[in-house]
């Protein structure tokens, strides 16, 4: 056992000697989960609008996009605003001129103009800017009903803002699942943390595989193989010290974000499960990897490319609920996904390790189909290199 | 008397504090092989530097057949050939693609290219994996490739700096026997090296360098003179040892003779030549010689004597 | 400067780049894969495009006027493809599970007696029945299902303002309709953005394709350090050629990887996925000004760098920094601060670059991007001057 680990934790030595690795492990998946958090974190935010224009009517509109949870950006130039849009950097702009203003106070009617957004949510967001700016007309049609009928404006304007429970109002039940509740038990950084968790791991497990093919190049593996120990004891060792790379950075991720950010991690023991088991999905991988390829080189772009791709597939990048159905069949076959489920569990619903048994059973699977493979692979690479 | 194609001239060279190269001056003539001899980090890297026109000197100047060297000294430089301490080839090439890289750079071109690509394949007898990738080669095998690629353009002065370093006996062998025949085609050589034996075999001329200065100069014969010290003869035996001593007292070639009751030792000049001599006299004075050592003083202890170190620690 | 040896420096540094296959792995294969990945994943988020059309089924007592408004107010939306119908108000429990299959897209359901509770001012609920997964069309429904209701609501909060401040009783109802009945006075034209910009997978390609130019320009830079340190680079350095000649054709090895990978990177984005970027001939001035910059920006921190090792680390660390800042992934989103500075990043003027000439922008018109791209050229090479001059740049 001795020996397993002796060659383990060097490989842990030999991974953080490399101290570009320090970047990538330690700093990198911190300033994404930031980079996330910041853009999705605001979890009440349904979408950002520009708005142009200064006046009573601007104010009102603003005011009625915020009662929508829109996030309000205003601006004094409409050209900057068609800009902003045109760059993706605001889901839709609303543009209300001075003459707009001036006919508005006249009491006549104003059209205002809407810039949708290219990218996802510009719609949804118009169709917002649409309600509001309805509701809006709808009042100064309220207001103008009672003057006619001599009400003074306003005191007509004052009732009618506090005749708030009179009329129907409409509720939205949803049905199947639940998106907006799926994400409501989340902190801003949360859903972030957990994605870049499994990313980071899988990663630094799988460039650890270039180690492994330094090793067989530099003859390390070979001089272990003539030490006293049995081959097994060297595949042993490899495995773990994949193992260790993984749960280290892991490790480091879980307790980084906890404190630097509140990221809440729900029950200690299954979360730790779920690292730990994914450490070894990770390490099995690489050793995969590891024993397949023969150039430590090409090994670093293919475990980069592959690290990102398979995190991508498995909702490390998107979250898994936004996934078109046919792409969450695929998800099925990345570690990621299963992962995610079962962060999702412990940090949605505050589930324990019973909770995520499912998804550890699956990545245990995972880990007893890939970790003999790759044991067989490096075994017969091995016997080769002799 | 044609110009030296080397003159090194008071070369000093400072990195930081570090004084590297300290007022290094020699020279070296058509055909002659100039050994520099130190251990490591005694600056001879930094030397080669200067007068292959890597580094400027800080102070002094080297000028390669009469012109002086420097970084932006473009022609000049294609006189010299210099063969880097480190593996100077390029792994991902073949041994063929890295020397005509290289011809390319010193402006060779065409058939000229090609032939001496050719010629120079034979002489480090790589003619046979000329297309193979230089990473697949032997160690062996790529020190000759990088001493090829010096010699492509058949430089007036071929730099060599520890040519052996890591190579096996036998490419070993290989290296010196052919700097010692490029030598003889007229080649001035710089060669330095921290191996006395090598010194002592190829060069015609050394120098001893030790913290960045030259600490003596000269022949072979003309350093060990230095040391002041001559051959030493010990012999052994039994029978007339005290008659011994009387007849070898009488040879020409012994300058002094101490014994005890079954030992003489002496010192000797020139104690090859000598040796039969010395052997007779002493058993023609009735001692019956059982065990003869000689020992003469080397480069190690020139160097042992100059710097109160050895030339390897 | 000795243009031959330069040519024949950049051109054995080419052939081993190829040969060491992970230049085509990291300039290519990983960003196209990527960009394959997020293609899929975000077309899944609707963003492309026209709206699906939309079913609407509307569940309330046959005789109901204000359900029978909702179904009329659908059936007048102009360039939206609506059906609206009204169903029994027994077929509520079905209508939640055709929601949820995706057959409907958005139900409603007025209780019974809804519109007489609304005339009696009361507040009975409308239940807007949207699928849990989200997807825009339910979101556009339901919002124009609560605009209505919201519209009833207030032309009722009137008629009670009205009741309360003394209007006649006759004429409350009047006034509800008086309401009701107004034609809106603040409507909605649509405005175009500025043309400038690029489709969602356009901005996606440009994004990565801005991303790994820098570390595809970094595998010609830096090898002036892995030169060094294999030892090549005193041999290089004793060839009768000008010392400067050999970062020059350093530099052009990173030029020519910079611009190929990237041209193909835009290519494989025109060709794969359907995206424009304009006139080729502003397109390819982005693309050589864009790995002008990146390539002297590498160039400093080679200089800095002492080993290759780290060079390398520098450079995909300067390369990620500029990516997320400068959009590579998302865009900043606002025109704050971080937005301004984001805007100062070589990343953010290649994909706005892009997007002018996408939206048939010219030379002339690339001033601003063109101005970041030089402002970052001059600024490494005026830092790399100032860091003095060592031995292997003299």
């Amino acid at each position: 056992m001795s020996a397993v680990v002796a060659i383990a934790l060097t490989s842990l030595k030999r991974f953080f000697r490399d101290r570009s690795n320090i970047f990538f492990v330690l700093v990198l998946p911190m300033l994404l989960v930031v980079a996330v958090g910041l853009q999705f974190g605001d979890a009440g935010s349904a979408g950002q609008v520009v708005l142009v224009g200064s006046g009573p009517l601007s104010d009102d509109v603003a005011a009625g996009l915020e009662a929508e949870d829109l996030v309000v950006d205003r601006l004094d130039n409409g050209d900057e605003a068609r800009e902003v849009v045109a760059r993706g950097r605001s889901d839709a702009a609303v543009l209300i001129d001075a003459a707009g203003e001036r006919s508005w106070a006249a009491g006549d009617p104003v059209q205002a103009t809407v810039i949708p957004g290219s990218q996802a949510g510009g719609q949804a967001t118009v169709a917002t800017i649409g309600s509001v700016l309805t509701t809006v007309s709808d009042r100064r049609a309220a207001v103008t009903a009672l003057t006619d009928e001599g009400v003074d404006p306003g005191e007509a304007e004052r009732s009618l803002a506090s005749a708030g429970d009179v009329g129907p109002t409409a509720v939205v039940t949803t049905v199947g699942d639940d998106l907006g509740e799926e994400f409501s038990g989340l902190g801003a950084f949360d859903l972030g943390a957990a994605q870049q968790l499994s990313l980071f791991m899988f990663l630094s497990a799988l460039t650890g595989a270039a180690l492994l093919i330094q090793a067989r190049e530099l003859g390390v593996i070979r001089r272990e193989l003539s030490a006293p120990v049995t081959a097994g004891q060297v595949i042993a060792g490899e495995a773990m010290g994949r193992f260790v790379i993984s749960l280290t950075q892991g490790l480091y991720l879980v307790i980084g974000t906890a404190v630097l950010f509140g990221v809440n991690w729900g029950s200690p023991v299954a979360t730790g499960l779920v690292v730990g088991v994914f450490a070894g999905v990770s390490a099995a991988m690489a050793m995969v990897l590891g024993s397949l390829i023969d150039n430590a080189n090409s090994a670093t772009g293919v475990a980069v490319g592959l690290g990102l791709v398979v995190a991508a597939l498995g909702g490390s990048m998107l979250p898994l609920e936004l996934f078109p159905d046919g792409l969450r069949m695929v998800s099925a076959f990345t570690p990621h996904r299963w992962a995610y489920e079962a962060y999702s569990e412990i940090q949605r619903r505050d589930g324990g390790v019973t909770d995520v048994l499912p998804q550890l059973g699956v990545l245990v699977a995972m880990t007893a189909l890939l970790l003999p493979f790759g044991a067989w692979l490096l075994r017969r690479s091995l016997s080769r290199a002799m | 008397m044609a110009e030296p194609v080397l003159v090194a001239d008071g070369l000093i060279r400072r990195f930081g504090d570090l004084t590297a190269v300290d007022d290094v001056s020699f020279r070296i003539e058509e055909g002659e092989t100039y050994g520099l001899l130190g251990p490591n980090g005694a600056g001879k890297t930094t030397t080669i530097s200067m007068v292959a026109g890597l580094l400027p000197p800080d102070a002094g100047a080297a000028r390669v057949l009469g012109e002086p060297i420097g970084p932006g000294k473009v022609s000049v430089k294609a006189h010299i050939g210099l063969v880097p301490q480190d593996l100077a080839i390029y792994p991902d090439l073949t041994g063929r693609e890295n020397l005509r890289f290289f011809g390319r750079l010193q402006k060779l071109g065409g058939d000229e290219l090609k032939r001496r690509t050719d010629e120079v394949l034979e002489v480090i007898g790589l003619a046979d994996r000329a297309g193979d990738l230089a990473k697949e080669y032997s160690g062996g095998m790529k020190r000759r490739l990088n001493i090829g690629i010096g010699l492509l353009h058949r430089p007036q002065l071929l730099i060599l700096d520890e040519p052996t370093v890591g190579v096996d006996p036998q490419s070993r062998n290989a290296i010196l026997e052919s700097v010692e025949a490029l030598s003889r085609s007229g080649m001035a050589v710089l060669y330095t090296t921290h191996y006395m034996e090598e010194a002592e075999r190829l060069c015609d001329r050394i120098g001893i360098i030790d913290h960045g200065s030259v600490q003596a100069e000269g022949t072979r014969d003309e350093l060990l003179s230095l040391t002041g010290e001559t051959d030493r003869v010990h012999l052994e035996g039994t029978g007339e040892v005290e008659a011994a001593v009387g007849a070898l007292n009488r040879l020409e070639a012994v300058r002094s003779v101490t014994n005890d009751r079954r030992s003489i030792d002496l010192t000797v000049v020139d104690a090859p030549a000598g040796l039969a001599l010395i052997v007779a006299a002493a058993a023609d004075a009735g001692m019956s010689v059982t065990d003869v050592e000689v020992a003469r003083p080397d480069l190690e202890s020139v160097f042992l004597n100059l710097t109160g170190r050895a030339l390897r620690d | 400067m000795d243009l031959s040896a330069i040519w024949t420096m950049a051109a054995s540094d080419l052939r081993q780049r190829v040969r060491d296959r992970s230049v085509f792995i990291f300039a290519l294969v990983v960003p196209i894969a990527l960009m394959f990945v997020f293609n899929l994943l975000f077309s899944g988020l609707g963003s492309s495009g026209a709206l699906e059309p939309i079913k609407v089924q509307v569940a309330a007592e046959p005789d109901d006027s204000i359900a029978q408004g909702l179904v009329d107010v659908f059936g007048s939306i102009d360039g939206l493809d609506v059906t609206a119908t009204l169903v029994s108000l027994g077929s509520k429990g079905a209508l939640s599970n055709e929601v949820e299959s995706g057959a409907v897209t958005l139900g409603v359901v007025f209780p019974a007696g809804f519109a007489g509770a609304v005339q009696q001012g009361g507040s009975p609920q409308v239940e807007l029945i949207v699928p849990g997964d989200g997807g825009l069309e339910p979101g556009v429904a339901a919002s124009i299902a609560s605009g209505y209701v919201d519209r009833v609501a207030t032309a009722s909060r009137a008629a009670s303002v009205a009741g309360s401040a003394g209007v006649a009783p006759e004429d409350l109802q009047k006034v509800a309709q008086a309401v009701a009945a107004t034609a809106p006075t603040l409507t909605a034209e649509e405005g175009a953005p500025s043309d400038q910009q690029l489709s969602p997978g356009g901005y996606l390609v440009a994004g990565q394709a801005a991303l790994f130019m820098f570390f595809t320009v970094g595998f010609g830079v830096v090898t002036y350090v892995y030169e060094r340190e294999q030892g090549t680079l005193p041999r290089l350095m004793s060839m009768p050629i000008p010392p400067r000649s050999i970062i020059v054709a350093k530099v052009l090895v990173s030029f020519i990887l910079g611009v190929v990978a990237t041209a193909v990177l835009l290519g494989v984005g025109v060709l794969f996925f359907g995206v424009g970027f304009g006139n080729v001939v502003p397109v390819g001035v982005i693309v050589v000004a864009a790995v002008l910059a990146a390539t002297s920006l590498v160039l400093l921190v080679t200089r800095v760098a002492r080993t290759a090792e780290q060079a390398q680390a520098a450079t995909a660390m300067v390369g990620i920094l500029l990516g997320v800042l400068g959009g590579s992934f998302f865009p900043i989103s606002g025109s704050g601060l971080l937005a301004k500075v984001s805007d100062l990043t070589p990343t953010a003027a290649f994909i706005r670059g892009l997007g002018i000439t996408n939206g048939g922008g010219g030379v002339a018109d690339l001033g601003a991007p063109l101005a970041v791209f030089a402002i970052f050229a001059l600024g490494s090479v005026v830092v790399s001057l100032a860091l003095g001059n060592d031995e292997s740049f003299a």
